[in-house]
């Protein structure tokens, strides 16, 4: 009987160990959305009023050598002390997340990716659209309700998406040419099962092209 | 003579196993129904400069049944998930659980199935470039008022985000008139 409640004891102990983390994660969310969008405000001036060094790695690289703006690293590492990283992992992650997206902003162009003014407008205006029902409208809402007002979210997401539409296409298109070349012509149905094959070749092309390149940090 | 009888008595036999195939396979195939469900769900995922990767996913649970007295044979359920996806650096993925029946939409589960076996489906792959599913045919009869519902789970995962892991669903009541 000693021994039955002793265990029932550890069983509810263990059970409320694992509980509080994952209650604590529930919540972090959503507060991990606000401390960084509280973050992302002394960035949203210098985006929205064109950086130079952000413009400048907009351009075809000159002498194979890609440009990383000091204001993304530093953007992207205070996004992941948002997320709870120290400062060192924080600076890390951040220099490797700016090689990649420079370096396949840099791949899109190259393959004739690019996104017109009119493009991204009509791209956010779907953005808006979707985010009214989206299953996390309230995260994504948290963040949005950060910026002075609505206009302004969309003023500084026009200028991210100069660099990331071109990734997007580019990425969909590899993508969409991945899966003709895996499909057979008989069916669809292995489509799901070789989503697994192209995240895989999708991550070490990425890897492999930032291994490749030189970059200059601006 | 003998010989002649026995073929023609193989015959009679083949036939009328036929004919009982045939027509058991026709009343059951009568008495089949379906019940359906489907939703799309669109789950964003902030990335480092502040922009979005996406994942539009669409959900489809369909289980058929036969109507007894005063309960429903489920005979097969069919899970099926197509989805697309917008990304730059940080990709997002989807995992699809099996199908379960549950007390109730919010309940427990109280019904898991195996084996499950790879569908055949056709869908706008332009619209969802990714998408299959599976189905099961173990038999469970409930009383056709049952409160019990059908479907599976998605979760969508993107590495590298501040929420990066979000989950979908799709059910169907299996109360039937």
């Amino acid at each position: 009987m000693k021994k039955r409640i002793i265990s029932a004891c550890i069983v509810a102990a263990t059970c409320c160990l694992l509980a509080i983390p994952a209650a604590a994660d529930g919540n972090r969310g959503v507060s991990d959305i606000e401390k960084w969008g509280d973050s992302i405000q002394k960035y949203t001036e210098t985006v929205t009023n064109q950086d130079e060094a952000i413009m400048e790695s907009l351009k075809p690289a000159e002498n194979g050598k890609i440009i990383l703006p000091q204001t993304e690293i530093d953007m992207a590492k205070d996004f992941y002390i948002s997320a709870g990283y120290g400062e060192a992992e924080a600076e890390r992650l951040a220099l490797q997340y700016v090689k990649e997206i420079n370096v396949l902003y840099q791949e899109a162009i190259s393959n004739g990716y690019t996104a017109s003014d009119q493009e991204i407008r009509e791209h956010l205006d779907s953005l808006k659209e979707q985010y009214q029902t989206a299953e996390n409208k309230e995260e994504m809402q948290a963040f949005m309700d950060k910026f002075e007002n609505e206009q302004a979210y969309w003023d500084y997401q026009f200028e991210i998406y100069k660099k990331d539409l071109p990734i997007q296409k580019y990425n969909a298109d590899r993508e969409k040419k991945y899966l003709e070349e895996q499909t057979s012509e008989d069916g669809q149905t292995e489509r799901l099962a070789i989503q697994g094959d192209w995240e895989e070749e999708f991550e070490y092309r990425k890897k492999a092209a930032v291994e490749e390149s030189d970059f200059v940090v601006r | 003579m003998k010989r002649k009888m026995n073929f023609f008595k193989k015959a009679v036999f083949v036939f009328t196993c036929l004919t009982l195939t045939s027509t058991l396979l026709g009343g059951i195939h009568a008495e089949a129904a379906t019940k359906r469900k489907e939703n799309t769900k669109g789950f964003f995922f902030i990335t480092p400069y502040g922009q979005a990767a996406s994942v539009n996913a669409l959900a489809i649970i369909t289980e058929t049944y036969t109507k007894q007295d005063t309960k429903n044979k489920f005979t097969k359920r069919d899970c099926f998930l197509a989805y697309s996806r917008e990304y730059s650096a940080s990709m997002p993925t989807v995992t699809r659980t099996n199908g379960v029946h549950k007390a109730s939409s919010e309940g427990k589960t109280v019904k898991t199935f195996t084996p499950w076996h790879s569908g055949s489906y056709l869908w706008d792959v332009a619209v969802r470039p990714f998408g299959g599913g599976s189905y099961n045919t173990t038999a469970v009869s409930y009383k056709k008022t049952t409160k019990k519902v059908s479907g599976f789970s998605y979760t969508v995962y993107c590495s590298g985000t501040l929420v990066p892991t979000q989950a979908g669903s799709v059910f169907v009541s299996l109360k039937t008139k």
